[in-house]
């Protein structure tokens, strides 16, 4: 059963208290109105009774099964909503798709949530539209229909989706209202927080392997066009590749892709790279995690003897750290 | 899954049950003490029967209907919660009447400089409550052993225990509504006093213990409407012995006993002042006069800092200072009507953030918010209604009904069962006043809301909304109306008292003689008739002009209620003016000479209209 708090309004003064102590599932709060504690997300609700010991005046009973608890407990921080950011980055259906790129690269954000959070733009769609000449018409036109969770959801359940539909954001509702967006990077920086439930579990990755088993094969690219490289990406199913331009290392992602048609470039322009020193393909796994914490990047090129090869936080993600039915 | 569930909820439910048990135990067990009493024939026993009967019944009784209209084990029923738009422009305008308030504890004059000083002392509360707890044992023993006869009106006015309680003390407490508040009185009261000494093992110090069982009083029980019902009870006790006519002495002081050791059992059973602000008779009224009141109570100054504090030591005391032993924290304005005055906060308070503020004019302030109660409309509605019954019980037309009602039901001879031997003192009864038609009167206001209420239902008001604000707008009615319908014997009796300081058990007196005493002289030459329990007739201009500044503060809380709370004006006009102006000719006529020479005579209503100068308002 769900867990019953009983609040005495006729002694409840609204001290916030109960508030404070229910630092864990924050499912009690104080209504600013009517300046009652009021329970405002029952399915939080652990029954830790943290409330009913906090309250001053004895105003809180809590009618729970104690053996409950951790398992609520463990239900209530997975949720979708702990983890989601409630930083929208939202697009007019009007819009052209040369301004929605702008916007994209404006925000550094990968994705435009369009029409209240029922349709969502990409980067490949903004760039597919760009290859067919068409980055004058308005977004709406290449939009697809969103994947959306719910915020009582939890991040398993928004992984399991990802995974199945192939996909890195989910928008998030909360009673229906577009609330936050969910992406697969905070999905994976909530498993390293959660535990595992419903009998499935998360592997961890070990800090200790090899970069080698993570670094995949890419083609090399040199001098080419922002429309040449698109059909090289599509064609290989890549977000980004290595470039060699003489000494020089680096990498271009649709991102860049994105990005020229935000400043205006056209599709016979040259690409853009950027310039990333490469690691070695025989360093740990952590290390390589470390260089794209910090430059915040993707992707990192990797020196494999002869070869160049490239490693993905996706790839990183896909191998290692993936929740698997026991 | 469900004998789970049947355990869990079980603990609330048997807590329920079992108080509600050991309140079924008390009714009948004192049921049982009063038929033995009135088989005794002691009047004294009989009374303290009833009273104790009455108070178990009364507790017994509201359970029942809240257990048959609540389902839950909450008491979220209390609330009335505003429709969504009124939510957000009641949240305006409360905004906009914040403001600068005089306090009584903070400034640069004489007076808070006095003021925050002493109650900064430990002692402080204790030095308040102590000149009336010495009063009041003086009242409970004189009116035991003082004279006991009536004089020719049914009246008593040598004894000093009947005299200083109706003549002075129950007047003051409705006058305190616009002289400072109306929990002034729960400040000095003595019996909450002396229970809280023996609670609290010492008068002023904080102890590490606290006497008693310390009980919660369940969470759905937890509601002043117990206290509304048990004024009704005991002002209907009050009319059947008279005792506040000022009647027989001794039945004065055997009320007061009760309270003092009701309240004394009830502090050892429950938390703190559990029975001050749930059971005592008197403290919805209180609470429901300090709304409008021009003294409000200690509050907090920042809300701010009562928000980042962690201590709460104004709630839970620290080990210096007890914390509010009310339940009315002060850092909710909401609960400024259930503050007692006892102080603890103020001394409590680690960061200083306690003030003690003067409203302002027109003192209404608090009746706006989104926050109302529908237990404090409900009481507001039927103490309303317990005044209309003592306005109504001067007019011959409802001692005809009454009169009636009890020979038909027989409630008069039944009656004579619990009056034995008070005749010798010159009280005699025919059952006045009947229980039907008495209980019938309390519950008119309550329907005449409840009708305007169902007639705003059909504009989209809710119900339970609709008739908890409507019944907000009618506080100052009542707290106009019950200081009018006093202030006969507070202007035409109360400086008897003076007489009785030095004399106070009324010994070799007569109350026939007391105009050859200096302060009986006095009144009667002032226009007063104490010995035929009637006023001056200057004294219906004042209590005309009382209930016209009630009816104005009405009309005005109706102004301020219109603007938030979704209710059209003319509703509350109309209930407002509607028992307003029936208060105000109701006044008129129960003050008539009743004389049927006169022109203008009505059997049932007394003269309709005569010169004010003949009026005799009745005590």
């Amino acid at each position: 059963m769900d867990p019953v708090v009983l609040i005495d309004v006729d002694r409840c003064v609204g001290c916030y208290m109960c508030q404070r102590a229910c630092a864990l599932a924050q499912c009690i709060e104080i209504n600013e109105v009517t300046r009652f504690a009021e329970v405002v997300r029952p399915e939080d609700c652990t029954g830790c009774m943290a409330c009913e010991r906090a309250c001053p005046y004895d105003c809180i009973v809590v009618l729970s099964d104690e053996t409950q608890v951790p398992v609520r407990a463990k239900v209530t921080l997975s949720r979708v909503r702990r983890y989601s950011s409630k930083r929208l980055v939202t697009g007019d259906p009007g819009w052209t798709v040369k301004t929605g790129a702008e916007e994209m690269m404006r925000e550094g954000v990968g994705s435009l949530i369009i029409m209240n959070g029922t349709k969502i733009i990409t980067e490949t769609d903004v760039l597919e539209a760009w290859i067919a000449g068409k980055q004058d018409k308005p977004l709406i036109a290449f939009s697809k229909d969103a994947v959306t969770i719910e915020g009582k959801a939890t991040v398993e359940e928004a992984l399991r989706i990802m995974l199945e539909r192939g996909i890195g954001h989910l928008p998030v509702l909360e009673r229906g209202k577009l609330a936050g967006i969910i992406s697969l990077r905070d999905v994976l920086r909530a498993s390293s927080v959660t535990s595992p439930i419903l009998g499935e579990s998360i592997i961890p990755i070990n800090p200790r392997e090899k970069i080698e088993k993570y670094a995949i094969q890419v083609p090399v690219v040199g001098r080419v066009t922002n429309r040449e490289l698109y059909y090289l990406l599509k064609e290989r199913g890549l977000k980004a590749t290595v470039v060699k331009d003489r000494e020089l290392i680096g990498l271009i992602s649709i991102r860049d892709l994105t990005k020229a048609l935000g400043t205006g470039r056209s599709l016979d322009d040259m690409i853009e790279p950027r310039w990333v020193n490469p690691v070695s393909s025989q360093e740990q796994i952590s290390r390589a995690i470390a260089i794209m914490m910090e430059h915040n990047i993707r992707h990192l090129p990797v020196i494999h003897g002869e070869e160049i090869r490239m490693l993905s936080i996706k790839e990183i993600a896909k191998h290692a750290v993936w929740i698997k039915a026991m | 899954m469900e004998k789970l569930e049947y355990k869990v909820t079980g603990k609330v439910k048997n807590y329920e049950r079992r108080f509600n048990f050991y309140v079924a135990l008390s009714t009948v067990g004192t049921g049982v003490f009063t038929g033995l009493a009135v088989l005794l024939r002691q009047v004294l026993l009989i009374e303290t029967g009833i009273l104790l009967f009455t108070t178990a019944l009364t507790i017994l009784a509201v359970n029942l209907v809240l257990d048959l209209t609540v389902k839950s084990h909450s008491n979220t029923w209390v609330f009335a919660s505003p429709p969504r738009e009124i939510v957000k422009r009641v949240d305006r305008v409360g905004k906009e009447i914040c403001e600068h308030r005089p306090s009584l504890l903070e400034g640069d004059n004489p007076v808070s400089r006095l003021v925050s000083k002493i109650f900064k002392k430990s002692w402080a509360h204790f030095a308040i409550i102590l000149p009336s707890f010495v009063i009041f044992y003086v009242v409970m023993v004189v009116g035991l052993i003082g004279y006991q006869k009536l004089g020719p009106a049914g009246i008593s006015l040598v004894n000093f225990a009947s005299d200083i309680s109706w003549l002075f003390w129950f007047p003051l407490l409705w006058l305190l509504t616009w002289l400072a508040n109306g929990r002034a009185w729960c400040q000095t009261c003595p019996f909450s006093g002396q229970a809280e000494w023996v609670h609290r093992l010492h008068p002023w110090k904080k102890m590490s213990k606290k006497l008693g069982l310390n009980l919660r009083w369940p969470i759905k029980y937890s509601t002043i409407f117990y206290s509304a019902v048990g004024f009704s009870v005991l002002t209907w006790m009050e009319e059947f012995y008279n005792i506040g006519g000022p009647g027989v002495p001794e039945l004065t002081s055997v009320v007061l006993i009760y309270i003092g050791a009701l309240e004394l059992f009830i502090s050892l059973l429950f938390q703190d002042r559990t029975f001050c602000r749930t059971i005592c008779p008197l403290s919805a009224p209180l609470a429901i006069t300090t709304t409008i009141s021009p003294l409000g109570t200690f509050r907090a100054k920042n809300p701010e800092v009562c928000k980042s504090c962690t201590t709460k030591d104004c709630m839970r005391g620290n080990d210096k200072f007890h914390g509010c032993p009310w339940f009315a924290s002060p850092g909710s304005k909401e609960n400024s009507p259930m503050c007692g005055l006892a102080s603890d906060c103020y001394k409590a308070c680690p960061h200083d953030n306690i003030d003690w503020q003067v409203k302002r004019f027109p003192w209404l302030s608090d009746l706006t918010g989104g926050k109302k109660r529908f237990d404090i409309a409900l009481s507001v509605t039927l103490l309303t209604g317990v005044v209309l019954f003592q306005f109504l019980n001067a007019l011959p037309f409802y001692s005809m009904v009454d009169t009636w009602l009890s020979k038909v039901t027989g409630w008069a001879s039944f009656a004579q069962l619990l009056v034995p031997g008070l005749s010798k003192f010159g009280y005699s009864t025919q059952g006045y006043p009947n229980p039907l038609d008495y209980f019938a009167i309390n519950v008119i206001p309550i329907l005449a809301v409840l009708l305007a209420a169902k007639f705003e239902e059909r504009r989209g008001v809710p119900l339970k909304w609709g008739f908890t604000s409507i019944s907000y707008a009618l506080i100052p009615i009542f707290a106009a109306s019950i200081l009018v319908r006093n202030l006969p014997k507070f202007l035409g009796g109360s400086p008897l008292i003076l007489n009785e300081i030095l004399d106070p058990t009324g010994a070799g007196m007569h109350n026939s003689d007391i105009y050859s005493t200096f302060w009986g002289s006095f009144l009667h030459s002032l226009g007063h008739d104490p010995l035929n329990a009637t006023a001056a007739w200057w004294v219906l201009l004042v209590m005309e002009a009382v209930m016209a500044f009630g009816i104005y503060l009405g009309i005005r809380a109706s102004n301020m209620l219109a603007e938030t709370d979704g209710i059209s004006k003319w509703t509350y006009y109309a209930v407002v003016l509607g028992f307003g102006i029936t208060f105000m000719l109701v006044t008129y006529w129960m003050s008539s000479p009743a004389s049927p020479t006169a022109p203008f005579y009505n059997p049932y209503l007394g003269n309709l209209l005569y010169n004010p100068l003949q009026a005799t308002p009745p005590f």
